[in-house]
């Protein structure tokens, strides 16, 4: 599969597996009915232990993502449903790492305010954004 | 069960005290990671496990037998390969097979050449003139090909390729989900043991300083960049679960069990922004607390 493990990153390992899945399911590259590598199939593929795959796995049963019939195998289910406050959480945590990641490269939070407010007005990487005033930036 | 029980272990080289009442459980089944820097005595722990070395006390089991009492038959049920492992150069990989094979009670034809096809190792070849990647894969193939129970892997895939570090790290996971049969290696590659182990304990200063699940000391555990003038950073140090505590460019980076919320009330903290730990995270936090 083009799932990608870091090792580095601080985000546990099976969460990296769980969160690409899903987002291949939200992408429509995988969708309801598609069959998954079985566990130690897709252990040995990514080189990881099997056990980080089966609590992956697990995740996305609770997420409704997958559906692992007991001898069957696991199959795509659908898009994730999550909890209101689940859905927060994650925000919450996406909002962390980005300012997180604003503040190791010497930006202040209003600086990375600015960036993600011209990212939403589509301007995310044009530099003279500023002065070309779109309708949602540069008051 | 355990596969390897270690209660209170130590170990003297003269004055030099290595290991000092150590304690370790390595669940039967488990891929098991030992950190450490350089001299902590992973190879001492490992070379005590295979009997090569006498502890100066403690007691501890290995596959349920006491330490220092095993008979050949319990360590042909174990197997080790040390950092460099030493061949005979002269042979021919194939010769070498051979050679091993006669001599191990539990060695097993079939999966030496599963092993030997899946290296692609030259049987043809002398061992003196196989490459580095080479030569630790034919270390890994031996040591699988004796069905060990409990194999024991020193810095396993050193100085390989990404290519060959790859099917060396799937050859071991594969062979790994074998039933009953335990993983314990040594590494001072963080990522590797956070990617193929399940369990870990890191060695510093002579003993055991955490061990146990990988993904559940890691969630249980955080790293949160707080916001607070600089007179903060005693109250951040006592608060509990707060092991370590760095200066940061705009206020402080603190790591431990402690929750956001128990940061937060921290008089003077304006901020917290926490985030997930790497096992690497995990093991500077450790050794750079304790200087």
């Amino acid at each position: 599969m083009w799932i990608r493990i870091d090792s580095h990153s601080g985000v546990a390992i099976y969460r990296q597996i769980a969160a690409q899945i899903e987002q291949a399911v939200l992408a429509g590259v995988l969708e309801s009915g598609d069959k998954l590598p079985g566990v130690r199939e897709l252990a040995v593929e990514l080189a990881v232990n099997p056990a980080t795959v089966v609590k992956a796995y697990d995740e996305l049963e609770q997420t409704g993502v997958i559906e692992q019939p007991r001898g069957r195998g696991t199959f795509i289910l659908g898009r994730p449903k999550l909890e209101e406050r689940e859905r927060r959480e994650r925000l919450q945590a996406a909002a962390a790492r980005f300012l997180g990641e604003a503040e190791r490269l010497g930006f202040t939070a209003s600086e990375a305010l600015r960036e993600l407010q011209r990212a939403v007005a589509g301007l995310g990487d044009a530099p003279k954004a500023d002065g070309e005033g779109e309708d949602h930036d540069g008051r | 069960m355990t596969a390897v029980s270690l209660s209170n272990l130590r170990k003297r080289f003269g004055r030099l005290t290595v290991l000092d009442g150590l304690d370790l459980d390595v669940p039967e089944g488990s891929i098991y990671g030992l950190l450490g820097l350089n001299g902590a005595g992973k190879t001492t722990l490992l070379r005590i496990l295979m009997g090569f070395l006498h502890p100066s006390g403690g007691e501890g089991t290995v596959l349920g037998r006491p330490l220092g009492k095993l008979t050949a038959a319990d360590r042909a049920r174990v197997a080790y390969v040390p950092d460099r492992p030493t061949f005979y150069e002269n042979m021919r990989v194939g010769d070498l097979l051979r050679f091993v094979g006669a001599l191990h009670p539990r060695w097993d034809a079939n999966a030496a050449r599963r092993f030997v096809d899946a290296f692609e190792l030259p049987l043809e070849r002398k061992v003196g003139a196989l490459s580095t990647g080479m030569r630790t894969q034919l270390g890994l193939a031996l040591a699988l090909s004796t069905q060990p129970e409990l194999l024991m892997l020193d810095e396993p895939a050193s100085g390989l390729d990404p290519v060959h570090r790859r099917r060396y790290l799937q050859v071991l996971l594969e062979a790994s989900a074998e039933p009953g049969r335990t993983v314990l290696l040594t590494s001072q590659d963080l990522g590797l043991v956070e990617q193929t182990c399940d369990h870990f304990a890191l060695v510093h200063e002579r003993r055991i300083q955490v061990a146990g699940p990988i993904t559940e000391i890691l969630e249980s555990q955080r790293r949160m960049l707080v916001q607070a003038p600089p007179e903060t950073g005693d109250a951040l140090r006592s608060l509990p679960g707060v092991r370590q505590v760095r200066d940061g460019s705009h206020g402080f980076l603190v790591t431990g069990t402690a929750l956001p919320d128990e940061v937060r009330q921290v008089a003077g903290v304006r901020a917290v922004q926490a985030e997930g730990l790497s096992l690497e995270d995990l093991f500077w936090s450790y050794v750079e607390a304790s200087g």
